[in-house]
């Protein structure tokens, strides 16, 4: 499951940046350095939002909030683990 | 067909993704363009200069709420703020334009602002109460861009429906505050400019009568019978005239291809009391009991247009689903009493015209059957043009010429070198101490032809080479090839293949045996 998000993230990440190809190895690289400006920014978002099928918390939606690969995939686990607890209860 | 690459830059202090780069992509006809978007925000521009430089296009919107955070309800709600702000923001905005202009030589589309947001008329009601604050900034932008294009935004948002422009979500989420059905218009508009920039149209409208310009069937009604006025049941019929008449002053042809006989439609465009059109706007009446097709074709063989650049409206199916099988490069509208005028956006039309040259024009048109007399009767091609008393007059271009010689670049299909300026490139070259730019007159036996050609001259170099369709087959061309060798040494040109200019390569290949680039 760890897995999918990590490929699907790049697979978003990288069709929304221009540029070099991000790979796993850049788990905590920059995006902002890579070319991730705030229009990508947005594009990301909108990209996972439908892809998981969740909305980001507004508190999220700052550029240094997901600025890395890893930030994005521990927001998008919390809001499954969030999502999965109200779905049991 | 190679697509053509668009560079849009657009600029704002508010974000327009995640629909913007869907929209402006799905706005051009993807066969055709292919467009790269730059979407640079406001506070950004300075970092973006190199963006600018190499755009085609840059639109430019501001949102008035994010240029004012802080007194947005007094500068809408009271007099004193919007009369003190009034010069600041007017100020900010010339700035901004000059900056680009400094920066980039790009058409500039600009949308003006807009203060539907504000919800103002929840709690006041919607009594004018801004002391007009956004008008007159409008206004004041209108006026700063005359060479470039200002949008009305408001207009834009009256047709999306003020309720269905806005977006609250992308507002408070990440500053995006138009709702993708408004950014699609506002993109849709952005490539119409640039067709109408271009000079992207059709060139001629081809009307059917019965049912289309009056209401009836003339031969079954009488001219007293059909219906046809400014009120009532034949007011449908007055308006679409009136529709097309406004199409006539901005240089569209207009002809006639009607199953009646001729006498009868003649008399009701000469003694109607309630035609909007008359007899001297139209080109070319085709009016007999054959079919349709083939009078079309008839059409642009008189008026020497390709078929592509003309558009039939007929009131029957049947006509419509004839021609649109058997000429498919024609469009076709099919006219109904309630339609909708959205098809006819395939006319993408200056603002500006004369009159003066559209009558010309019109006239020309209107004597070429005396001209095919005159072949019919003449003993060979030149005993033709010998007859025809053709004078050409050549002359270095006046100011006065730039808009005529900018038009005629832009439509001009066939005898064309494929150059195409804009009144704002003519205006420059002509500057350059380098550069010689011709107009040639022609005028007949039969009628003043006006300013129907252009040539350029930049050194040695042939630049420019445009002849209207309508001064084809007098030899106008071959006096235009002995002027241009007789007077510069020519020792190359520019050639840039449109879909009909092959004739001319021909042309210039045999009058000047030079390189082409």
């Amino acid at each position: 499951m760890k897995k999918e998000i990590k490929d699907t993230v790049l697979e978003i990440i990288n069709r929304c940046i221009d540029g070099d190809i991000i790979t796993l190895k850049q788990m905590n690289a920059d995006l902002s350095e890579l070319g991730m400006d705030s229009i990508s920014f947005v594009h990301i978002v909108v990209a996972l939002e439908e892809e998981f099928n969740c909305e980001i918390p507004d508190e999220k939606l700052i550029i240094s909030e997901m600025n890395t690969v890893k930030k994005i995939i521990a927001v998008l686990q919390l809001i499954i683990k969030k999502n999965n607890t109200q779905q049991e209860t | 067909m190679t697509r053509k690459c668009i560079r849009i830059t657009w600029l704002s202090n508010v974000m327009f993704e995640p629909y913007l780069r869907t929209s402006i992509t799905h706005a051009f006809p993807f066969e055709e363009y292919d467009v790269q978007l730059n979407h640079v925000m406001y506070e950004e521009v300075n970092d973006s200069v190199s963006i600018l430089q190499n755009s085609d296009i840059i639109v430019v919107h501001l949102w008035i709420g994010a240029l004012y955070p802080h007194s947005l309800n007094e500068l809408t709600e009271t007099k004193y703020a919007a009369e003190k702000n009034y010069k600041d923001i007017c100020e900010r905005n010339r700035a901004l334009y000059c900056w680009i202009k400094t920066n980039s030589e790009a058409k500039i589309i600009w949308f003006g602002f807009e203060d539907y947001f504000t919800k103002g008329s929840l709690l006041f009601g919607s009594k004018y109460g801004i002391f007009g604050f956004i008008d007159k900034v409008n206004l004041f932008l209108c006026e700063l861009l005359t060479d470039d294009v200002f949008i009305d935004l408001k207009r834009i948002i009256a047709e999306c429906g003020i309720l269905n422009s806005y977006n609250d979500k992308g507002k408070y989420r990440w500053n995006s505050p138009y709702s993708q059905e408004l950014i699609k218009l506002m993109s849709g508009e952005v490539c119409k400019q640039y067709l109408i920039n271009t000079g992207r149209t059709k060139k001629c409208i081809v009307l059917d009568c019965d049912n289309v310009l009056w209401g009836g069937v003339l031969s079954e009604d009488g001219m007293e019978g059909i219906k046809l006025a400014k009120n009532g049941f034949g007011s449908v019929y007055h308006d679409f005239q009136s529709f097309v008449y406004t199409l006539y002053k901005h240089g569209v042809i207009l002809a006639i291809c009607s199953k009646n006989d001729l006498s009868n439609v003649l008399q009701v465009f000469r003694d109607h009391s309630e035609m909007v059109l008359k007899e001297k706007y139209i080109s070319c009446f085709m009016v007999n009991w054959e079919n349709k097709p083939s009078n079309i074709e008839r059409i642009a063989e008189y008026l020497n247009i390709g078929l592509d650049s003309i558009v039939f409206v007929d009131d029957s199916l049947v006509e419509i689903e004839c021609v649109r099988s058997l000429l498919p490069e024609v469009t076709t509208i099919r006219f109904s009493k309630y339609m909708d005028y959205a098809p006819f956006s395939c006319f993408n039309l200056k603002s500006e015209y004369n009159l003066d040259d559209v009558e010309r024009r019109t006239r020309t048109y209107q004597t070429n059957s005396l001209r095919i007399n005159l072949k019919r009767s003449s003993i060979d091609c030149m005993d033709y043009v010998q007859s025809l008393n053709v004078v050409v007059d050549i002359h270095k271009a006046l100011p006065i010429e730039f808009s005529r010689i900018s038009e005629l670049t832009m439509r001009t299909n066939k005898c064309t070198n494929g150059r195409r300026y804009t009144i704002e490139e003519i205006k420059e070259r002509a500057c350059k101490p380098n550069v010689t730019l011709y107009s040639v007159s022609v005028s007949d036996m039969f009628s003043d032809l006006g300013l129907v050609g252009a040539m350029e001259i930049e050194n040695d170099h042939l630049t420019l080479f445009s002849l209207s369709c309508r001064a084809l087959g007098r030899e106008v061309e071959d006096t235009m090839f002995d002027y241009l060798l007789s007077n510069h040494q020519i020792k190359s040109y520019d050639y840039l293949l449109t879909n009909k200019n092959v004739e001319l390569q021909k042309l210039l290949l045999n009058n000047m045996n030079l390189n082409m680039i």
